[in-house]
Parts: C-alpha cells; structure tokens; sequence
C-alpha cells in the first residue's frame, strides 16, 4: 500500500504535535505516525503500574547500561510524553541559549526570538503558577529551603483546574494534537517506523508497520518533506536503521537523580500529583524536588532496603518520594543494531557526575531534615533510616553512586543541531547529509538542560517549523 | 526466551510477595504476579538477555543445590531480584490500594 503526503511527521509528542500542528494550519497534508494507541489522559491512574503498561515504551523497563545503570522512561502514546509527564514547564535562561549557540554554532537561537513561540506555547497548554494539588507533597521542600535560605521556586504547570478541582494536565493529545486535527492532519496511532526511505542522500519517505489486533502489515508513505520526532532515544535509532549515523546516537544526555523518601509529621495530600516546587540554589547542576508518592511508588523506592524499610509502608500517607536531579558532565550513546527492535543505551557517569550524585543526596537529606522531616530513607543499597541531623553524613558516607538506583525522564542531544563538526543537523533541524528529512525532537538540544526540557523543546519545534515553511514558501 | 523469562519473574515474584507482603491474599497476589508478567514481557531486546541469564543461574542453583534465590550472589542475579522485588511490591501495593478504594 501506497500513500502519498506533503509532509510525514514521526511521533506524536511535544515535538511532533507542535510540527504536525504548524504544518497542518499552514494546509499541507500532514500525516503523523505514533507507534503507541490513542489513550484518555485519564484513562488510568497517573503513575500506576497499570498506566506504565498502557502508556509507557517497554512498559517502563528501559534502562541505559553502565555504572551505574539508569533506568529512564519514554511515552509510547498518541501525544508522547506529555501524556505521562507532570506538565513542569519552564522556559530556557538566555545564558543557556547563549552556551548552546557558542558551542554548538546554532545560528539565530536566542530567548527573544522564542519569546513568541514561549507566549504561544503558554496561551495553548494553559500554563500557570499555583495549580493547586500537592501543596501538602512539598512542605518539607519548602520549610527546608526558608530555614537554610535556599533559593525555593514554584514551577508554573501546564495544567487547568479540572471538573473536580483538580488539576487537568493540558497534554498533547488534548491541545496541539487536537488543533491538528482539526485542521485535517492524520494521526495513524499504533505504527512503528522502521525505516526512512531513501534514494542516494534524499529521503523520499517512511517505511511503517501498522498494527491492528494481533495482525501487522507494512505500508510505504511517500512525502516531500519527513521530520522525525520520537524522542532522544527512538530518533536517533530510526536515523541509524536508515543509514544516517552522522554525529547521531553519541552525546545522549540525561538528567540521573537519586531519590529519598521523606516521612512527615501529617498525611499528604494527592499522592498522584508531582509538587512543583524545585528548589534550584544548585541549579542548573542539581535540582531538588518531589516525585507522585503513590503507595505503590513508595513500595518501589522502599523495595531497595525492603527488610529495613519495609514497616515504613504502613505510613506510606505520610511520605513522599523526594528527588536530587543532577546535570552530567558524562555522556550517552544509542545504538539501533540489526535485526532487533530496540536500540542499546548506554551511559558513562564521569567522576564529576559521581560526585555530583553523592552531595546531591547529601544535600537533600540535610534540606528535607531541616524542613521538619520525622525520618528519611534514602533509595540506595545498605541505606539506614536517617532519624535526625546527625545521621545525614554517616548515611552520605555510605552512598556508592556505581551501585545506587539511579533513574531519568529527561532525555536530549543525540542529534544535537548546529554548524559545527560534532551536530547532527544544522540550525534549524535538518539532518546534515540528509535531503528533505528533519529532525524535531528534544534529540536537538545539545544537552539536558537542567530543567523539565518539554517548554524548551516545544519552542525550539515551533521555531523549526515556522523556518520550514518560511524556506518552502508555505503561508499560514 | 520470553516465556520463560516471563515464568521464571511470575514464580520469583510470587515467592516474594509470599515471605516479604504476607497479608496480601491469594486474589491481590495472582493480580500483582499478573502486573509483573505484563511488565516483563515488555523487556527491550537490551535486557532480556541479562535477565534469562539470571534467570536461569536462579533455577540451576536450585535444582542442583535446594538454595533459595537470597543465596545467589552474583551481581547480576543481584539486579535481576532487585527489579523483579521492586516491581512485586509496587504491584501488590497497587493492586491492594485498588481494592481498598473500591466500594
């Protein structure tokens, strides 16, 4: 079977939905490929073992392999990963912009020329300051930074009250996916790109699998112009397929956290919800904050220690799960290999990231003890319960970051883009050696951020595709 | 190699949920060890072999030697117990919420 588009959009997350959305207002026939099904934002309980199943890719089991091993998380839905995330946005400093364009030589990346895409973004995700939800979630956070005098922010959220005073997560599939839509773009939900066709340098489409039940069968999409959007992981192992490796797969970079459960002095309020308050007097190298503490999210943090910790799940109302999110200075790599569906991901903390992992849980179980903490237990093998000031730097001692748990959600820079030697695609996306055939994803930036990367990416997106269409003489 | 990685990870997360969540009953264990068999049949191709493999030391040890898995110590038997515990207690914990909450 044979279909023909202007233009072939792979992914369907926030830098899918953003290019799919601008291509489709601007009335090209548009076509989005998303190998995961079309599920209710509230279909399942955020965060459930059942919602990782549905939503998540490898029902949340992927880890890249190193010392330690980071297991990190990738949506696999119609709208990626903002289906799955807590909606924590934020903009990019200029000095962020300004270091990525220096090394990088991204040509026209600065905070004013995405202002308008930032007030666009925020009109449409409904972002805002005080969703409320999980005040009680960072109280510990909050009294910890006023005593210390630490620098405590409250992230906005792209999130509305809902029906029941809730927060309503404002998710790709209820906002850029839906405007494309409506405007005739295509979503084909539950098909796997395996390869993007080629003749010579020029891709002239995609090469999909659709599923349907227990039956697959293959299609081959024809279209002038194929922007790749899966994500950091999935983008560069699609390019890879191919046979586009160009600075692609190397420079996988990741924001690693270690976690400690806090228990409080009173029950918490909307285990579900993630706090949005980050307390960031280390930013960008390190960022505190409080995961969803769901029983079953405190199961697995306490599961590390289960025959010390296990009592403590009784009280599992009275604790949230705590992160120290840190930024490396250690790098990635993807690698699709023939013949198998998964690429392997690895990773190599560098001595800096060791140390960085190690103050960091210092420094969080001294915040969340003086931020009135009645006991700590930090998610690492052989952790003790931290019962008051004193035990925080026996229990910092015995932290060995090779063997800790160690976890990621924010994942970018495997294609990052640029005019220097080491980018995969240039300034505005195009892959280089490449004819018709972008990438649009967080794959772009050259390295995690240090903070939530969804606001930034889904800036840069915009600007991408306003540029394609300027250069296409596409109009609105 | 699935199913068997798949049967290996239901029986271990069976056998944990029995000496580490007593209280939970025969229903919200076949519920939790029926989460983790989903979860683990969804293994990316870079895992699954790590995991048979620790699989297999797991029932060899046994068979040959009575021993349960707490007495083998190697590394990646080590991680392997770990994800499947780690997943097991999340699983019953969920499953139990879930009832709890149900009227």
């Amino acid at each position: 079977v044979n279909r023909r588009v202007d233009a072939v959009v792979v992914g369907s997350g926030p830098g899918g939905a953003v290019t799919a959305a601008e291509l489709g207002a601007a009335g090209l026939d548009v076509l989005v490929v998303e190998e995961g099904a079309r599920v209710h934002p509230d279909a399942y309980t955020q965060y459930s073992l059942e919602q990782m199943a549905a939503t998540y890719r490898n029902a949340g089991l992927t880890a890249a392999l190193g010392a330690p091993t980071i297991a990190y998380t990738e949506g696999c839905v119609v709208g990626g990963g903002s289906e799955v995330n807590s909606g924590l946005y934020h903009r990019p400093s200029p000095g962020l912009l300004s270091e990525w364009s220096r090394k990088y030589a991204i040509e026209d990346l600065d905070a004013g020329g995405l202002e308008p895409f930032h007030r666009r973004i925020e009109e449409a995700l409904g972002v805002h300051d005080g969703v409320p939800g999980a005040e009680r979630s960072c109280a510990a956070l909050r009294a910890g930074a006023a005593t210390l005098g630490w620098d405590a922010v409250e992230v906005p959220r792209a999130a509305t009250p809902g029906a029941d005073g809730r927060p309503e997560r404002q998710t790709m599939s209820r906002t850029y996916l839906a405007a494309a839509e409506s405007a005739g773009v295509e979503v084909w939900p539950l098909t796997r790109a395996e390869r993007v066709a080629r003749r010579s340098n020029r891709a002239t489409g995609l090469e999909v699998v659709r599923r349907s039940g227990s039956c697959e069968h293959r299609e081959t999409i024809t279209a002038d112009a194929i922007f790749v959007c899966g994500g950091a992981i999935q983008t560069p192992a699609l390019l890879q397929r191919s046979g586009w490796g160009r600075n692609v797969g190397a420079n996988l970079s990741v924001h690693p956290t270690v976690k400690v459960v806090a228990e409080l002095a009173g029950d918490v309020d909307s285990a579900a919800e993630v706090g949005s308050v980050q307390v960031r007097e280390f930013a960008p190298w390190l960022t505190l904050g409080a995961s969803a503490s769901t029983k079953a999210m405190v199961a697995l943090a306490l599961s590390e220690n289960w025959d010390a910790f296990g009592g403590a799940l009784d009280r599992w109302r009275q604790q949230v799960v705590h992160y120290a999110a840190i930024q490396t200075t250690g790098r990635g790599r993807v690698r699709a290999l023939p013949g198998r569906r998964d690429p392997i991901v690895t990773y190599q903390l560098s001595r800096t990231d060791r140390d960085r992992l190690a103050s960091g849980l210092a420094r969080l179980l001294h915040l969340l003890m003086s931020g009135g903490a009645t006991r700590l237990y930090p998610v690492f093998p052989g952790a003790s319960v931290v019962s008051g000031p004193d035990d925080v730097a026996s229990t910092s001692a015995r932290f060995r970051p090779a063997r800790a748990s160690v976890m990621s959600v924010h994942l970018a820079g495997t294609v990052p883009m640029g005019e220097c030697a080491r980018a995969g695609a240039d300034s505005v996306g195009a892959v280089h050696g490449a004819e018709r055939l972008w990438v649009n994803d967080a794959s772009l930036l050259p390295w995690a951020p240090g903070i939530n990367p969804q606001g930034t990416l889904m800036a840069v997106a915009h600007r991408n595709a306003t540029r394609f269409l300027e250069s296409h003489g596409a109009t609105r | 190699m699935t199913r068997r990685v798949v049967t290996t990870s239901a029986a271990l997360a069976e056998e944990l949920m029995i000496r580490e969540m007593p209280d939970l009953d025969e229903a919200e264990r076949a519920a939790a060890v029926h989460l983790v068999a989903t979860a683990v049949a969804g293994l990316p191709d870079s895992l699954r072999p790590g995991v048979a493999l620790a699989g297999m030391a797991i029932r060899v040890r046994r068979s040959w030697a009575g021993a349960s898995w707490t007495e083998v110590h190697l590394p990646f038997v080590r991680e392997y117990v770990r994800l499947v515990r780690g997943l097991a207690l999340a699983a019953a914990s969920e499953v139990s919420s879930r009832r709890a909450a149900s009227p």
